[in-house]
């Protein structure tokens, strides 16, 4: 061939190139993290939105048991039947729900939460 | 290590190491291969990373319909004439003239180290259009075999004879007027 590469290019490129599936092996766990801690922060500022807005900075501890009572019984409903849900809406258990639907097995959701855990500590 | 092997591997679910026997066998045939396409070298490093991604998302799901260097060759080849048609449209330019100036880049390439009549031959070659030039390189540079060449391409055999005639002649042609006239 009359074209030349730099010095040592092949044996670069071989190794570059068998990196490939290292890298595509890594990169859904990074994602999956990365949409969880998005959805994360959106809570966290939705809520704190929401607070804002309707005049109240804080809730009592029996605010949230009856918010959580409500949700147990409305939350599965409304995720699976409300495609127009809101952000606010969405609790931990839903993003869970929802990666299991879409194909995340059971292990790799704990593998996200054990690096949820670790970020926190 | 061989075809076959390569085939066994991704048969028994062992898609990594029949992935890096891949990367082993044929990134610097397909090197070549895309570099006589796109010309320059950086081009060709980046799109060789595009297409050794497909290769490695497709191999679970290859069934062995074809052979394995006839289902790398096509990977490697639909990627080179996207990437071409891409960079075609992004610069506005017409097909004939497009493919007129690819051929002048050569003088600008610094890794081309060939002597005048490779240049010239090179340069012939580049300002084919794509299709012929496909086809020109596969059996020219490449010694492929029609048939090889018909599962790469989704062509026929005749058309693809034919499409070699026409290109070989159009380059004789060329080099003719340049070096004997």
């Amino acid at each position: 061939m009359p074209y030349s590469t730099p010095d040592g290019y092949f044996e670069g490129l071989k190794a570059g190139l068998k990196m490939i599936p290292v890298r595509e092996k890594t990169t859904p766990w990074r994602r999956y993290a990365g949409i969880a801690a998005a959805a994360a922060i959106l809570l966290t500022a939705g809520g704190f939105i929401a607070g804002r807005l309707s005049g109240r900075a804080e809730f009592s501890e029996e605010d949230y048991i009856v918010f959580s009572d409500e949700m147990t019984n409305t939350i599965y409903q409304e995720s699976y039947t409300d495609q127009y849900a809101t952000v606010q809406d969405l609790t931990e258990d839903d993003l869970i729900e929802y990666l299991i639907y879409t194909g995340v097995e059971i292990e790799e959701i704990e593998e996200i939460e054990e690096i949820e855990e670790i970020e926190e500590i | 290590m061989t075809d076959r092997e390569i085939i066994t591997l991704q048969r028994s679910g062992e898609y990594e190491q029949a992935f890096n026997a891949i990367v082993d066998s044929y990134s610097e045939r397909l090197y070549w291969h895309v570099r006589r396409f796109l010309g320059s070298h950086d081009d060709t490093n980046d799109l060789l990373q595009d297409i050794f991604l497909k290769i490695w998302k497709g191999l679970p799901s290859f069934r062995g319909d074809s052979q394995i260097f006839t289902w790398i060759y096509r990977i490697a080849t639909n990627e080179a004439l996207t990437y071409l048609n891409r960079k075609g449209s992004k610069a506005g330019l017409d097909v004939e003239i497009a493919d007129a100036l690819k051929g002048d880049k050569i003088d600008e390439d610094p890794w081309f180290n060939g002597d005048s009549l490779q240049r010239e031959l090179h340069k012939a070659v580049r300002s084919l259009p794509e299709k012929q030039q496909l086809v020109f390189n596969l059996r020219y540079f490449d010694e492929m075999k029609y048939e090889d060449m018909s599962q790469v391409t989704g062509t026929s055999v005749g058309a693809l004879k034919a499409s070699y005639h026409h290109a070989y002649n159009k380059i004789k042609e060329r080099l003719e007027k340049i070096f004997i006239h």
